[in-house]
């Protein structure tokens, strides 16, 4: 075991191959991050248009459009959109984009979108009926009432899906060395593969890992309390 | 609702069961497994394949692995039973790994050659005459031999920042291929890397090193700005698809096939179609 930490201190402080490792996480935090910022984004529109009431001909080809968009990005994995975009989509449309990480970031993104989308419209459903019929009632208007009453609880009831979704983010980058882009995973197979040395590498990229998700569920009950502050019910300590 | 248990239960168990057959079957594959790098030559082999002139072995099911160590780590855990690879780089992960060694027959003779962006033919002919260049003055069989010395020290490559508004020669490669590339810390070095080296200099260019999956090396070429493949990549015809071949700069290679110390099946074996042979009989 000593003459394996030695090697791998070798690999990891002597050739710097920290520096490989601190990009690498640089990456998988930008494109997680990324992802979800875009996904909330995308999320959103989709869910508003599964909420409205569908009384124009307008919204219901939104809705059905965004069912094809649903289906497509849930339906497939990860990695075959990361592949498609990268090596058939942009070369197809003579995009020549240099950064690997800036697609990682819109495939997240769009991948995230999908299921942000659902976990929305589920939090919005989950809001009691009688909440917007009490507000339209008081004369306000559909957005108004929407906006005022309803999101802000929904809001406060996807915070621990959302924070689910964007651990799944983080730990589903490491498939985007496909793409050329050096992430955790692939900064530590460098390390490893230097010597054909596994353990040592290995056990540390699962420790890096653990220790961001644990620092983001700690993030997580932290918005989550500060949300219940209002709130009768205590928050999952 | 009663009913509704009834069936569930039903149901659960049915799967179990059928849970329990497969994985049944899975323990009973009796069939001699083989492991070789994920897209390469030695997967090929395995599988019989029109580029290796091989209809390959049906007693055998070969297994893929991310990188040739891997494959040797898992015969040494005794989940597959050889691993056949590349000379050179067998030769290294049998070393590196431990508790296996090369059977030193070549079951194929191949050449390696620089895969070069079908819409780019000056730098092709540009890199052929930088390869003609390092093989008259004797420089390219210098960096072969210096990875032969166990006491080189190679210089590294940084991966570099691609940036298509400057003059650079951007290289697709899987590091995890010793001698011809792997990664030293932060910075690539191998036969390959020195040699990308030499001809980005002689062109005046600066170098870019790509570091992916084996299997997206050849198909990465020409797209993204990428420029050229130098993975230790043998010439075959279904790559030519994807590329333009360079002319080879190593042709000293072949397929090995990786033992366990202290597994004598091989032993008496003195010619291709002795290993071949015991191959088909296992």
């Amino acid at each position: 075991m000593a003459d394996k930490w030695q090697l791998f201190v070798e690999q990891f402080v002597t050739y710097g191959g920290y520096r490989t490792v601190l990009d690498g996480l640089y990456a998988t935090i930008i494109i997680a991050v990324g992802g979800l910022l875009i996904g909330i984004v995308i999320g959103m529109l989709i869910a508003m248009t599964k909420v409205v009431p569908k009384y124009s001909a307008f919204v219901k080809t939104l809705s059905r459009i965004s069912d094809v968009y649903v289906g497509f990005f849930r339906g497939t994995p990860m990695v075959v959109q990361l592949l498609l975009v990268y090596y058939v989509l942009l070369p197809a449309m003579g995009v020549r984009i240099d950064s690997a990480v800036v697609v990682a970031v819109i495939v997240f993104g769009l991948n995230s979108g999908a299921y942000v989308s659902e976990i929305m419209r589920s939090g919005i459903n989950s809001v009691d009926q009688g909440q917007l019929e009490a507000g339209r009632a008081l004369g306000l208007s559909y957005p108004t009432a929407m906006l005022r009453i309803v999101i802000p609880q929904a809001i406060k009831n996807i915070i621990p899906t959302l924070g689910n979704e964007f651990i799944v983010l983080v730990k589903e980058t490491s498939v985007t060395s496909f793409i050329t882009v050096v992430d955790l995973t692939k900064a530590f197979r460098g390390i490893a593969s230097a010597n054909y040395e596994y353990i040592i590498p290995y056990l540390m990229l699962a420790a890096f890992y653990l220790v961001i998700v644990i620092i983001i569920t700690i993030l997580i009950r932290f918005i989550e309390r500060r949300f219940a502050k209002s709130d009768r019910r205590v928050a999952s300590k | 609702m009663k009913k509704f248990g009834k069936i569930m239960v039903i149901v659960l168990a049915l799967a179990t069961l059928v849970g329990a057959c497969f994985a049944f079957a899975a323990c009973n594959d009796n069939s001699v497994k083989i492991g070789a790098q994920q897209g390469t030559t030695g997967l090929f082999y395995l599988q019989g394949n029109a580029d290796m002139n091989f209809s390959g072995y049906s007693n055998i099911s070969a297994k893929s692995y991310d990188s040739i160590g891997q494959a040797v780590q898992d015969m040494i855990n005794g989940n597959i039973s050889y691993v056949v690879g590349d000379v050179e780089v067998a030769k290294a992960a049998a070393a590196d790994v431990g508790g296996a060694h090369i059977i030193d027959i070549p079951l194929s003779t191949e050449q390696y050659a620089i895969g070069v962006d079908k819409a780019q033919p000056e730098l092709l002919a540009d890199i052929n005459e930088v390869l003609a260049e390092m093989k008259a003055d004797g420089s390219l069989a210098e960096i072969i031999a210096n990875y032969d010395n166990e006491d080189y020290e190679p210089v590294g490559v940084p991966a570099g920042v691609q940036d298509s508004s400057k003059n650079q020669l951007v290289l697709a490669t899987n590091a995890e291929f010793a001698p011809f590339e792997s990664k030293q810390g932060e910075l690539f070095v191998g036969i390959d890397i020195e040699i990308a080296k030499r001809i980005a200099d002689e062109l005046g260019m600066e170098l870019v090193i790509k570091d992916m999956e084996f299997d997206s090396v050849v198909t990465s070429v020409g797209k993204n700005g990428i420029d050229i493949a130098l993975a230790g990549l043998t010439v075959t015809e279904s790559r030519k698809v994807s590329v333009t071949f360079s002319d080879s700069y190593y042709d000293g290679s072949y397929q090995v096939i990786i033992v366990k110390d202290g597994d004598t099946t091989f032993d008496g074996c003195t010619t291709k179609e002795d290993v071949e042979n015991i191959l088909k009989s296992l």
